[in-house]
């Protein structure tokens, strides 16, 4: 069975692979950009390099439908990113193949993605079908290919016009963190992240923070949470967190929970494996000096 | 400038309870309310009919409950409400609910804008609003966190993840909003009282010709990950209990 593989950045291919090698040995791959084709030829015998222009889920859709149908391919796979899930939407609406997004698990007959927040569903699986995998859940396999790539020049009516991209400043990268300290809203202000970043350097670990802080006041970009990034550290220390399900999804692979709040109600110590109730502008400065002397 | 807008009535997923045994969802005792992100999508549309005129239409399809969303829907502002709402809408695919409400839409008038959150709080799938595009074969703005009517044009701003990408797109187009596009209003008791005498135009699900797909969700689960929830509370006792809890995460391993 053929499946038809997309990738939208350089950094997910590896993963794209080992998730769609989970499905099948016949493996097309696709993607915009050739900086994804060059990582795509070294897992993918046959990469087709689509050149339509810059990202539009109408185009692109219409460019993959087309490539789907010229390969007689039986499935497609690619990122659930912000990108992906809006191409792969428009293309499982035009093919009328079903779509699965944010899967985290694949396996014989099903997948699994998550479901009510922090619960996980067991979605059956029938061919044809469209999967969206959810970053950072499958093996970063190594490319051992040395594929070809083939440009295809396509090209559809764009009703939407890209006139300006402004990149997001990088975070450090907290989903392969050993040790994550995550601020919440208990912390007052932004100045104060550098107490945990204090906390976090001793620890060799990075700084995350929770949804509000990054979403609502843009402390920093690297939001820990389900729809953020999902960590699974060694040691995760939540300072300040309350523990809405949404976070809680997010650090659930993690393998001790720390958790500081004033509130002994919050639901984070729910959550927890060690939990201390108290003051986090006593405590954090505490845990920092004897971690110093320790 | 007449904006559609969808909304879902949503379980809402912080306040659901799950069996301890079995770690099945208890839905039926679940509280539900219109998802997030579509009540940004109203507020966003109502915004633009200040500035511009026109009207806002809200459509909503789902199970028999649907018509509980009724009344918050008008008090938010909105000037018609229409519905399916059959329970044999419980258990469908993405693209069902998508092309149910492209037909919905079609079949009560034309509109410049079709505003969507861009996913529900409890599916986050995030998959309906291009659908709807793709069925109603406008182009579609994924993510807005910022959206302008200008000259017949509507310029988006959109959070793809790796940045923020400006969009202009013709209109007609979908767009879905994200929850940091607007901080909804918060209706007035005046609102609400004049919300309740407000009927809802209700469709039947029969008048559509659309393909039931399943969705293929066998089961939901909470995973079941113990955690020991040893909480230590300071009294004046800040450096024992830091010590502590350094001792304890030593003892597994962890520092």
């Amino acid at each position: 069975m053929k499946v038809l593989v997309a990738a939208f950045e350089d950094r997910q291919v590896a993963e794209n692979f080992s998730a769609s090698s989970k499905i099948s040995d016949d493996l097309v791959f696709a993607c915009f950009d050739e900086s994804v084709a060059e990582e795509g030829k070294k897992f993918f015998k046959e990469v087709y390099l689509i050149k339509a222009g810059s990202y539009d889920p109408s185009v692109y859709s219409e460019a993959l439908k087309e490539l789907y149908n010229e390969v007689s391919a039986e499935a497609v796979l690619m990122e659930s990113s912000a990108k992906g899930v809006a191409v792969a939407s428009m293309l499982s609406a035009k093919l009328g193949v079903r779509c699965v997004s944010d899967v985290k698990v694949i396996e014989d007959g099903y997948v699994r993605r998550s479901a009510l927040g922090a619960a996980e569903a067991k979605v059956k699986v029938d061919f044809p079908i469209i999967l969206c995998v959810k970053p950072g859940s499958f093996e970063k396999a190594e490319g051992k290919e040395s594929g070809e790539i083939k440009v295809v020049e396509k090209s559809f009516e764009s009703k939407v016009n890209l006139v300006e991209f402004k990149e997001k400043e990088k975070g450090v990268d907290i989903s392969e963190a050993e040790v994550v300290v995550c601020a919440g809203r208990g912390v007052k202000k932004k100045e104060d992240l550098a107490m945990l970043e204090e906390l976090a350097k001793l620890l060799n670990g990075a700084v995350g923070v929770s949804r509000p802080l990054s979403a609502d006041l843009k402390w920093m970009p690297n939001w820990v949470g389900m729809s953020g990034i999902a960590v699974k550290p060694k040691l995760y220390i939540g300072v300040g967190v309350s523990g809405q399900i949404q976070h809680v999804a997010g650090i659930r692979d993690s393998k001790i929970i720390v958790a500081i709040n004033n509130d002994p109600k919050a639901p984070i110590f729910e959550n927890a494996d060690y939990g201390i109730v108290g003051d986090l502008y006593e405590v954090v400065p505490k845990l920092i000096e004897k971690l110093k002397q320790s | 400038m007449n904006i559609a807008v969808c909304v879902k009535y949503a379980v809402d997923a912080q306040q659901v309870k799950f069996d301890p045994k079995t770690g099945e969802p208890l839905l039926k005792a679940a509280p539900r309310k219109l998802s997030d992100m579509d009540r940004r999508a109203i507020e966003e549309a109502l915004r633009l009919k200040e500035k511009l005129g026109g009207k806002v239409v809200a459509f909503s399809v789902g199970d028999a409950a649907v018509k509980n969303a009724v009344k918050e829907i008008y008090a938010m502002g909105v000037d018609e409400v229409h519905i399916v709402a059959d329970d044999k809408l419980k258990e469908v695919d993405t693209t069902t609910t998508a092309k149910l409400l492209a037909e919905l839409i079609k079949k009560v008038g034309s509109f410049d804008l079709i505003l969507c959150g861009a996913a529900s709080t409890d599916g986050y799938s995030w998959l309906v609003p291009g659908k709807i595009a793709a069925f109603l074969n406008v182009p579609f703005v994924p993510n807005a966190v910022a959206l302008n009517v200008e000259n017949g044009k509507a310029s988006v701003e959109s959070d793809m993840g790796d940045g923020i990408y400006k969009f202009e797109s013709s209109l007609p187009a979908v767009v879905s909003v994200l929850l940091e596009i607007n901080e909804p209003r918060i209706p007035k008791l005046s609102d609400i009282l004049k919300a309740s005498k407000k009927k809802a135009e209700f469709h039947s699900l029969e008048d559509f010709e659309v393909e039931f797909v399943n969705s293929g969700v066998e089961e939901i689960r909470m995973p079941k990950v113990e955690r020991k929830r040893v909480i230590f509370e300071v009294k004046d006792n800040v450096d024992e209990v830091v010590e502590k809890l350094i001792a304890e995460l030593k003892k597994e391993g962890v520092l």
